[in-house]
């Protein structure tokens, strides 16, 4: 029986964790914010699952890595970052106040955008509330399809889609504004 | 145009830069944003924003250490803390250098890009583990008798099994491989020192699967009644070929 654990845990990773170790990293990465705590989140999220928590069953590997990877991520955060937390209800909230049509007041050229520096960049994605950064980082750094995100965030793909609509909006928006 | 129409149309604007539309929707959201001058603008500032980060923000890699220390704790057999290593774990690491020169031989499935592997990778890759395990079958048994029922007892369908020694063609047993996230009939025949695996899958995802050759292994197809049948083997083509001449010839008298 020990045997057959010690198997599973080896499949575990040469199948399933292994292919997807840099997706895994690099949401970690942008979730937490920096290297060293996207190390512990990713290793964390990986020993649960040796341990036979949060177990695969099947289907789609990488949205069952980048899910397991995710909830550390907001456990992680929610301990460290507790401001930047924000629950479900706020969002909805949020999103009422800001419709996307009012987000949309500021239209940069597409030139402008299309070659904006890579540090700034990053600073617009790192600022974007977490559930929109989330959805953008795993479109766009991730490559993930609609399905995948949809499963990584147990929400319809309709949410998927209006998250990154919002998110793409805030990321032209802040990237329209004079660099601080 | 409504504020609401607009939001809408802006949501199907992001299904179309994510190539999340079919060929119909893509053509009918494109003619939308020909005709209107704002949705226009949204969307090469959409376009722009997607050329700005694949630029400007790349994937990241997995640090090595960190791979390395996971391989490692994966070919840990015994319980061990959940307590992280103290960063840097140099006695850690150096330990599992060892461990990880084992895992990263040829045989280990690492997929090519950033994406999951298709169903034919998945069969090739099942393959090769089975290749891998101490032994290639979950039933060991040259009698077809056997064999066949053992699948009828676990399995919603099953493929005939046939005996093909005579053809050269030794039947060496069966195992259930997870296709598609769903459990797969697999039977393992062995020519000379080669083994072919055959799993027989549900005809629907007979388009998603293409003859291939990946690492030195090919993987040829065919449909028979309601069911695809994916034969893997590292032998030549024209064995994995007669092969499945062979098995069809046999199991539903065709092709002979």
């Amino acid at each position: 029986m020990q045997a057959e654990a010690a198997l599973a845990k080896q499949r575990l990773f040469e199948e399933v964790i292994s292919p997807h170790l840099d997706d895994a990293y690099s949401l970690a990465r942008w979730l937490t914010g920096n290297a060293t705590d996207a190390e512990d989140v990713v290793q964390d999220a990986c020993l649960r699952a040796f341990k036979g928590l949060d177990g695969f069953a099947g289907g789609n590997s990488r949205a069952w890595l980048l899910t397991v990877v995710r909830n550390a991520a907001h456990t992680w955060i929610s301990k460290n970052r507790p401001k930047t937390v924000i629950i479900a209800d706020d969002l909805e909230d949020a999103e009422r106040r800001m419709p996307d049509h009012e987000v949309r007041t500021a239209t940069p050229e597409s030139e402008l955008i299309a070659n904006v520096e890579a540090k700034r960049l990053e600073d617009a994605v790192s600022r974007l509330p977490l559930l929109f950064k989330e959805v953008i980082v795993m479109r766009e750094i991730n490559g993930a399809s609609y399905r995948e995100i949809s499963e990584v965030l147990q929400a319809p793909i309709g949410t998927v889609m209006s998250r990154l609509a919002r998110g793409r909006a805030l990321l032209i928006r802040s990237l329209a504004e004079t660099p601080a | 145009m409504t504020t609401q129409d607009h939001d809408d149309l802006r949501l199907l604007m992001q299904a179309a830069l994510d190539g999340e539309l079919d060929a119909a929707g893509q053509l009918e959201i494109e003619k939308k944003i020909a005709q209107d001058p704002t949705l226009a603008a949204e969307w090469n500032q959409l376009t722009a924003l997607r050329t700005a980060i694949r630029r400007a923000l790349p994937r990241g890699r997995a640090p090595q250490e960190l791979r390395t220390r996971l391989a490692a704790e994966a070919a840990n057999e015994a319980p061990r803390s959940l307590r992280l290593p103290p960063r840097p774990s140099w006695f850690a690491l150096a330990a599992s250098v060892v461990v990880s020169v084992g895992l990263t031989g040829a045989l280990v499935p690492q997929f090519i890009a950033d994406r999951t592997p298709s169903i034919s990778e998945t069969l090739v890759f099942d393959h090769m583990r089975s290749l891998l395990a101490a032994r290639p079958v979950d039933i060991a048994s040259t009698d077809r008798h056997a064999v066949k029922p053992w699948f009828d007892a676990r399995l919603a369908f099953s493929p005939p099994v046939v005996d093909l020694a005579e053809r050269g063609y030794v039947l060496v047993g069966g195992r259930v491989d997870v296709i598609d996230g769903a459990p797969a009939p697999a039977l393992v025949y062995q020519l000379r020192n080669h083994l072919i695996s055959l799993t027989a899958l549900p005809a629907r995802l007979a388009p998603s699967i293409s003859a291939t050759s990946l690492r030195g292994f090919s993987l040829m197809r065919w449909t028979e009644q309601d069911l695809v049948y994916c034969a893997v083997s590292d032998v030549p083509n024209e064995d994995l070929d007669s092969f499945a001449r062979e098995f069809r010839a046999k199991a539903f008298g065709r092709g002979q």
